[in-house]
């Protein structure tokens, strides 16, 4: 339990750090990025801006959660059990496994669609497919190694 | 797979949280082994059996299990 609670801690620094970067990178584009000096579309922004606020929160809802866990063994002694369940980590396997096939799926039709309408469209979807395949078999030919 | 963990749970007067706790889980795994949603790994069926003070051959039932 000593060496889970040492990397809850390391975790708990990790997000901190993490969410003082996310908070520079929402000011920045927010006050600079976003201007019209650099040509940049307002909605290209906000998106940007919005997906760090997400990130943001999300941070801060991790960090609340660890945070809770340091406190005393009993929390400690949940969170490690709700992390490690054998249950839980299949169904997390299974989820990360089929959504990763209904993706590529997806972005190979999404790419024989948008090559009837824009190049440009289709060719960041064709490198955007061949990367997620190049990934998949990356890490099939590392875990056939592995085990 | 079906299992007696229910059983063995009600006659020794223990809740599911007590025994997920005993053994390392979720309520929700004991949970899923009893309705027969799950099938434990080895080293869960281990910690079950000897935690009941019994084998593994005792709680989970492996007449079903196909043999090639």
């Amino acid at each position: 339990m000593e060496v889970f609670k040492k990397s809850v801690s390391k975790r708990l620094t990790a997000l901190l750090s993490l969410g003082v970067i996310s908070c520079l990178i929402i000011v920045f584009t927010a006050l600079y990025v976003g201007s019209a000096k650099l040509g940049k579309n307002d909605f290209i922004s906000g998106f940007q801006t919005g997906i760090f606020i997400a990130l943001m929160g999300s941070i801060l809802f991790k960090i609340k959660e660890l945070r809770s866990a340091l406190k005393n063994n009993d929390s400690l002694k949940t969170l490690y059990i709700k992390e490690n369940d054998e249950r839980e980590k299949l169904i997390r396997q299974q989820i990360a496994c089929n959504s990763f096939n209904i993706i590529m799926i997806a972005i190979a039709l999404a790419t024989v669609i948008s090559g009837f309408y824009n190049i440009l469209v289709f060719s960041t979807l064709c490198i955007t497919l061949g990367f997620i395949v190049l990934v998949k078999a990356s890490l099939k030919v590392y875990y056939y190694k592995k085990y | 797979m079906k299992t007696k963990i229910q059983e063995l749970r009600k006659k020794h007067k223990i809740s599911q949280e007590e025994l997920a706790l005993a053994v390392g889980v979720t309520r929700q795994t004991i949970t899923s082994l009893e309705n027969e949603k799950y099938t434990a790994s080895l080293v869960l069926a281990y910690k079950v059996a000897k935690y009941f003070n019994l084998t593994i051959e005792d709680i989970f039932d492996f007449s079903e299990v196909e043999e090639f």
